[in-house]
């Protein structure tokens, strides 16, 4: 079975519109008010309006109509629409929204983003033994692939940081999380495109391609110029 | 509330994240959402916690720390289990 999805991406450079302010919810606005930081109250705003616009453009309704109910674990769910999946990320400057018809996660850093020093509890033996092999720019770079990847996954399973992330061995496009001898699922990994100074990743519980492109979502234009 | 564990968690938010105010982290909100901070942010967080009170936090026990009081109840709990 083949999932398909699309993602879209959009800066956080600026500051929340007026516009996008009027897309969220009465309880969205009131948290969003909640949040001290300026930078950090846009990105949520900015962020939460493009979910808003993809999701009423996909099951035809206002934005601020659309329901949207977040699980114990952390996961959206679309209110009355159980076949449309979503999942979010942001840094601070680029935010990406995944639509699917089946389980999704997606998850984007900074390549220039620092991972903590080890030791990787993280990540698995098998993971360590590729790491090995690298030199330390490589290095790096893998360390942000593996964890943006096993980002995704634990979005993809619902589960969060529930997943456990040493409990999720990534190797190319392919993760398994549990015991292989017992127990184990397999996701798909593909690679998103998000530009240069980005790293991101998205996970399916069903078959995908290896890579993709995120589309380029423009705020201010209605959802259809977002779908160029 | 162990003071001593309070201050580290505390410490250890601001130093991850500078721009939050040491005197303003609510004791029950969820930190990633209250500061907007990311996965990576919290593993950060818990490094330099486990690194400033020698203490080994594994995986399973990150979703403790997801708040304020949680984590240093957390934290007081794991210190009275190596002391009894």
């Amino acid at each position: 079975v083949t999932s398909a999805f699309t993602v879209w991406g959009r800066q956080l450079t600026g500051t929340a519109e007026p516009g996008e302010w009027e897309l969220l919810t009465t309880a969205e606005r009131a948290r969003a008010a909640a949040i001290g930081d300026p930078r950090a109250r846009s990105r949520y705003v900015c962020t939460r309006a493009m979910l808003r616009q993809l999701l009423a453009e996909r099951v035809g309704s206002d934005a601020c109509d659309v329901m949207l109910e977040t699980t114990p674990h952390g996961a959206l769910r679309v209110g009355g629409h159980p076949t449309i999946h979503v999942s979010v990320s942001h840094t601070r400057d680029l935010a990406l929204v995944a639509l699917a018809d089946g389980p999704v996660g997606v998850d984007v850093e900074r390549c220039d983003r620092r991972v903590p020093p080890g030791p990787h509890r993280w990540l698995t033996l098998g993971e360590r033994r590729q790491l090995d092999a690298l030199d330390a720019d490589e290095r790096q770079t893998a360390l942000i692939r593996l964890w943006t990847a096993k980002e995704a996954v634990g979005k993809a399973l619902g589960l969060g940081w529930a997943a456990g992330r040493q409990a999720i061995d990534v190797d190319g496009s392919t993760a398994t999380v549990g015991d292989p001898a017992e127990l184990a699922v397999a996701l798909r990994l593909v690679e998103l495109d998000a530009g240069p100074e980005h790293i991101a990743a998205l996970a399916l519980t069903s078959a995908g391609p290896a890579a993709t492109a995120v589309r380029s979502f423009d705020p201010v234009g209605d959802v259809a110029s977002g779908l160029r | 509330m162990n003071d001593r564990h309070r201050l580290a968690v505390i410490d250890a938010v601001t130093r991850i994240a500078p721009d939050v105010d040491p005197a303003d982290i609510p004791p029950n909100a969820d930190l990633q959402d209250e500061f907007d901070l990311d996965s990576m942010d919290m593993l950060n967080v818990i490094t330099v916690l486990s690194e400033h009170l020698g203490l080994d936090i594994p995986e399973d026990d990150y979703r403790e720390l997801r708040t304020l009081a949680s984590a240093v109840a957390y934290l007081d709990l794991r210190t009275a289990r190596a002391a009894g």
